[in-house]
């Protein structure tokens, strides 16, 4: 099940201020899925924003490669203990994709293709903390990983940065996703070990 | 902590493994399943240590497309956050069981039923 892994020992950082409590470096970056990877072709894939008063807004992958990219430069964690240090993606800023969305809304739900879902709180999607990554170490992110485009929340455990990321929509409470209602917590703070509900 | 001990490794958390990109570039093209999963016995093991029941050959039905299949048949993904069964005709989640430091969360709401003989 890999939460708790016996027999491994991963290269083990003590005193690396990098590192969240529980955590180990890892240099590959494991595929966790809970499922078969689908497969989005660009020309069918669409990222939208449903906001609680039934707005959408959504973009094409044209209209998306031409809102303004970024390069990000960040560790990410994994609730199973791996963490994977100065990863380097490029994609979209939430701060973008949401200038002309109004909302009141607190929560939000991401949905993947393939049906994934995860709550995320607006808060922690704006303010220069989440993207739409589409390409990662310099070449388009591989479907194993979430290609065409993934979340990437990197502040907070992984299974929030929701691969084959189809869109988020605003919700007037926070609902549990596919593993926070089984378990897992709400937020997933790595600093302060919110692994578990 | 017990339970679970009989599940294969697939090696997710190893950094010893090969770089999985590696493999990526192959399938990153192809419609299919590149993502390895195993067989229902996969989930046979933690259920056992919960249930001590064997579901292996147990019948279910999965709720989302009807299909009613031997338990082996399913599709487990075991390298996730958690053990995920899927149903092999639709790919529908049947179960998901979550182990925390305090408890086991056992989702099985994919399926509408399980039939499971009893012995002697
Ligand atoms: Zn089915």
């Amino acid at each position: 099940m890999g939460i708790i892994s016996s027999g491994f020992h991963g290269k083990r950082r003590t005193g690396n201020a990098a590192i969240p409590p529980g955590q180990h470096e890892t240099g590959t970056f494991p595929v966790l899925t809970a499922g078969p990877a689908p497969y989005v072709a660009r020309a069918d894939w669409e990222f939208f924003i449903t906001t609680e008063a039934g707005q959408r807004h959504a973009w094409s992958w044209d209209a998306f490669m031409a809102l303004p990219q970024v390069d990000i430069r960040t560790d990410i964690h994994c609730v199973t203990s791996w963490s994977k240090l100065g990863t380097s993606w490029r994609g979209v800023s939430l701060d973008t994709l949401f200038e002309d969305v109004e909302t009141a809304s607190e929560f939000t739900t991401a949905h993947s293709y393939g049906g994934y879902t995860t709550n995320v709180p607006l808060r922690d999607l704006l303010g220069g903390k989440a993207w739409v990554a589409w390409e990662f170490d310099g070449e388009p992110l591989e479907r194993a990983h979430g290609g065409p485009a993934r979340l990437l929340v990197p502040h907070l455990y992984l299974w929030k940065s929701a691969k084959w990321i189809n869109g988020i929509e605003l919700m007037r409470e926070d609902i549990p996703g596919f593993w926070e209602s089984n378990g897992y917590h709400m937020h997933g703070d790595p600093w302060r070990e919110e692994r578990y509900s | 902590m017990t339970g679970i001990s009989g599940l294969p490794s697939q090696g997710a958390e190893d950094p010893h493994v090969e770089d999985p990109r590696v493999e990526d570039h192959d399938i990153a093209g192809i419609a299919g399943n590149p993502i390895p999963h195993l067989d229902g016995n996969a989930a046979a093991g933690p259920l056992w240590e919960l249930f001590r029941i064997d579901i292996i050959a147990a019948i279910g039905r999965c709720k989302n497309c009807g299909a009613v299949r031997v338990f082996g048949e399913a599709a487990v993904y075991a390298d996730a956050p958690g053990i995920v069964v899927r149903c092999s005709s639709c790919d529908g989640v049947l179960l998901r069981l979550v182990e925390t430091p305090t408890s086991y969360w056992l989702d099985v709401s994919g399926l509408s039923y399980l039939q499971i003989d009893r012995e002697g």
